[in-house]
């Protein structure tokens, strides 16, 4: 058990873990990469941001996110219906992966968030929710998703009207919140702040 | 020596089995990486020689296999979209059964040449092995947004083999265990 060094995930160089005061940033002794960060008040922002790409992503799971207008047709889409489409039609492999990998475990995801942030002071409680976050996180693919999106709009751009709808600004926002909570704020930070408590 | 959790970041010593802070499996045995990469393999050929997707427009109907959709969006002139999807689709699943193979090979022979090199390629197909998804997630959002008795766009076999070809990768990429590289010359130093 090594809890008191870290290792440089750029040069693998070892290094002391110190204790940081707020917006500090800890660099690596040889090639000068952030190994870590102190952040004012995480488990605060945690639960924000979790909080608020809750609600986001419910927004954007319900309501249509691109709208297209052939002559005489009219296609909305919204992903809850178009997994329920292609469970009714039969690809029921395709529809399970895309339900548990843009809905399900995001939304999961975000729950054990708010509840790890909520918890933090019950230390067993923390634990179960952050190995949860800890599994899941290596399994949202939202950023494919949204790209998916970008790339379908242009497929289909010079074949009808195209517009965009309230799910899709829902689904940046969700996008960006995600980003911030995995890309931004890493995983060892979730970990240091339960070790910290 | 010390040995880096995938999952949590924390360090661990190297004859660890499991890591002391979150508890996941730090030893993988490198035959379930390789046998995963062979499943991924098998799908990849079908994935390539059936169509993905299916257009139906009034009394036609065409099906196009994932080269197909590239030449078509190249022939339309939306170059950056049909190299964005080329680079998803068929480069990175390319190069990432031959990066998982060569790092396999590496370990298996214990072999001691451009340790920090192959480290670098595992990180590679680590961030960009996933993006393989793209064009299943396409197919699934063009489904869902045409979907009319008159004009539909539908999934073929394809997308399934092409699916399971992604997620055989992934998992076998996940299982690597890259702390072995290497492991016999530091012995020996």
């Amino acid at each position: 058990m090594k809890d008191n060094i870290i290792i440089c995930p750029k040069c693998q160089n070892l290094n002391l873990k110190k204790t940081l005061k707020n917006n500090e940033v800890a660099l690596c002794s040889y090639c000068g990469n952030i190994l870590y960060r102190s952040i004012e008040n995480l488990d605060k922002r945690l639960f924000s941001y979790a909080f608020s790409g809750l609600i986001f992503l419910i927004i954007s799971l319900f309501y249509p996110i691109i709208s297209l207008e052939i002559v005489g047709y009219y296609g909305v889409l919204n992903i809850i219906d178009t997994i329920i489409y292609l469970f009714k039609n039969g690809y029921v492999f395709i529809s399970l992966f895309t339900f548990f990998t843009v809905v399900f475990f995001p939304f999961l995801i975000l729950i054990n968030v708010l509840l790890f942030s909520f918890t933090l002071k019950y230390k067993n409680l923390a634990e179960f929710f952050l190995i949860n976050i800890t599994i899941l996180k290596d399994f949202v693919y939202l950023d494919i998703f949204f790209i998916a999106i970008l790339v379908s709009m242009i497929k289909i751009f010079d074949y009808g009207y195209l517009s965009v709808n309230v799910g899709f600004f829902s689904f940046i926002v969700v996008f960006i919140i995600f980003f911030i909570l995995f890309k931004y704020y890493n995983i060892s930070m979730y970990w240091d702040l339960f070790e910290n408590v | 020596m010390y040995k880096i959790c995938k999952k949590c970041g924390a360090v661990n010593k190297k004859d660890s089995k499991r890591c002391y802070r979150c508890g996941f499996k730090l030893d993988y045995d490198i035959n379930l990486s390789l046998s995963l990469a062979i499943s991924g393999l098998v799908f990849y050929i079908p994935a390539n020689l059936y169509p993905i997707i299916q257009t139906n427009k009034f009394f036609s109907s065409t099906t196009n296999t994932i080269i197909d959709g590239i030449f078509l969006l190249w022939q339309k002139g939306d170059y950056p979209i049909a190299l964005i999807v080329f680079f998803a689709s068929v480069l990175i699943p390319i190069l990432k059964f031959i990066i998982i193979f060569y790092l396999i090979f590496s370990i298996k022979t214990k072999s001691c040449f451009f340790i920090s090199f192959k480290k670098k390629l595992y990180k590679f197909i680590k961030v960009t092995g996933h993006w393989s998804l793209l064009d299943v997630f396409v197919v699934v959002v063009l489904s869902g947004l045409i979907h009319s008795q008159s004009v539909s766009i539908i999934p073929q076999k394809g997308a399934l083999f092409f699916l399971l070809m992604v997620i055989f990768t992934i998992f076998s990429s996940m299982t690597l265990d890259i702390s072995k590289l290497g492991e016999e010359c530091e012995k020996n130093q």
